[in-house]
């Protein structure tokens, strides 16, 4: 597994910079720094869409990998990538504060990871059972509905009245939506499995 | 003992199908698998080798089935090259080896290196700039460079030039000079397969037509080259295909048991009876 991970950093090795300006950007927009967790969840369908140029899925059914082995390598991937860019935008969140007056934001960090984790844990089955390119629009509409969900907690962070604004503030009421994601992510994980060998015939 | 054990495969996909595949390649041969586009070869490798799953049938290969847990330890022992899937695009030959490195017990980092050097393959190149035959050579090189027992090769020599393709030919006779390895090759390039193959496996539209030892092949069938009154005199069953040729004049491939004594009749080469065998298949 630890061979898969690595090819797929090496592959995406090229993209860091472009992600990394990405993060940078949204950090420095104020209200948009979730939308960093989605760049995150998004790198497995990256990866993806390169194997699927080259076959790679084809050679790798080949190989001593077992179905387990090129499954979790991919969420792991995900998970490294959402942990990643999360400590990246916090890193320049950080910087830019010192560098231009910042407005006073909550950080809703664990929310964050759980948005990510729920992305993930919602395109993964589909990019197993069909390729990059054909699950496309399927997740164009997921990552749609859940990003307006999240943007719509987001923004309702801020509105008296709309939300418990306590816990939230804290970042600590990401916490139920945490456990959410990380059901979701149990549900996920065999699906794809079974999405996996469902595509091998 | 066989490496490889293919018994009553079926696999059926919308407008092509396996039928009842019995193949067997037998330990330290070489096996060479053809037929024309589509015959179900590339098929066949991905079913041995348990990438797809077959609709009826048992497929073994190193004595493990391909469908159980245990094969991916057995895959450990198998090199593998295929024509149209490679490594990813963005991977240079180096970064490759690493990925490989962690993927095989038994890399040998030396041997590859080697091999990136025999083979003139640039080392940080990404794997998109290659040329084909590049691509190729690399492939060979990662599928030797875990010290396997069992070589299965999807069209290995396809885009090498003929220097390189020889040179590959020779590598692969080398490695069947160890007594337990063995390969199993398809490839369309017949002549590679003639200098190469101790049996030939004949595949037209998802059946086997034959799996014969080259030699005894070779022996059994004869080119016959006379008018087309002379090969009607011959017994039809003795006649496999016809080639019609400019003035009434015929080429016939013919089975020499069946054929008078005394009849004079050419050595054809591998890709002779191939080719003589789809038009007797397509006549038929």
């Amino acid at each position: 597994m630890t061979a898969l991970i690595r090819k797929d950093i090496y592959v995406l090795y090229k993209q860091f910079w472009l992600f990394a300006v990405i993060i940078m950007a949204f950090q420095a927009l104020p209200g948009t720094n979730y939308l960093t967790v989605l760049y995150a969840a998004l790198l497995p369908s990256s990866a993806f869409a390169y194997d699927d140029r080259c076959k790679w899925g084809d050679l790798a059914a080949m190989m001593p990998y077992s179905t387990w082995d090129l499954v979790l390598s991919r969420y792991i991937l995900g998970w490294l990538g959402i942990v990643g860019f999360t400590a990246t935008g916090l890193l320049a969140r950080t910087a830019l504060s010192w560098l231009v007056p910042w407005p006073d934001e909550d950080p809703v960090f664990f929310a964050q990871f759980a948005f990510g984790l729920c992305l993930l844990a919602i395109s993964m089955p589909v990019l197993f059972r069909f390729d990059a390119e054909r699950s496309r629009v399927i997740r164009m509409v997921m990552i749609f509905v859940i990003c307006a969900f999240a943007g719509g907690m987001y923004a309702a962070v801020g509105v008296p009245g709309v939300l418990p604004a306590g816990p939230l503030r804290t970042g600590l009421g990401g916490i139920p939506f945490l456990l959410v994601s990380l059901i979701l992510t149990g549900i996920s994980l065999p699906l794809s499995h079974w999405a996996c060998q469902v595509r091998r015939g | 003992m066989n490496v490889i054990e293919l018994s009553h495969i079926r696999k059926a996909y919308q407008g092509f199908a396996i039928e009842d595949l019995n193949l067997s390649v037998a330990e330290g041969s070489i096996c060479g698998l053809v037929g024309e586009n589509g015959a179900g070869k590339s098929t066949t490798i991905r079913l041995l080798m348990g990438a797809i799953r077959p609709d009826g049938g048992e497929a073994r290969v190193l004595g493990t089935d391909s469908r159980s847990p245990a094969f991916r330890d057995v895959k450990e022992d198998i090199g593998v090259v295929l024509e149209e899937a490679y490594f990813p695009e963005t991977l240079s030959a180096v970064q490759m080896g690493r990925v490989l490195r962690d993927t095989y017990r038994n890399w040998d980092g030396e041997q590859y290196d080697a091999f990136l050097k025999r083979f003139d393959i640039p080392e940080k190149k990404p794997f998109k700039d290659y040329s084909r035959g590049m691509r190729m050579k690399l492939g060979i090189a990662a599928a030797l460079s875990h010290r396997p027992k069992l070589l299965v090769l999807d069209e290995p020599t396809a885009g090498l030039d003929p220097i390189v393709r020889d040179e590959v030919v020779e590598l692969f006779q080398d490695f069947t000079r160890q007594m337990d390895h063995s390969i199993l090759i398809s490839s369309h390039i017949l002549s590679d397969l003639e200098k190469l193959c101790d049996t030939i496996a004949f595949l037209h539209r998802g059946k086997l037509l034959f799996c014969q030892d080259k030699d005894a092949l070779l022996d059994r069938y004869g080119l016959f080259a006379g008018t087309s009154e002379q090969a009607e005199s011959l017994l039809p069953e003795a006649v496999i295909g016809v080639e019609r040729r400019q003035y009434g004049g015929v080429r016939a491939l013919v089975d020499r048991e069946l054929c008078p004594r005394g009849l004079e009749l050419e050595r054809p080469t591998v890709e002779d009876v191939i080719l003589f065998m789809v038009k007797g298949a397509k006549a038929a």
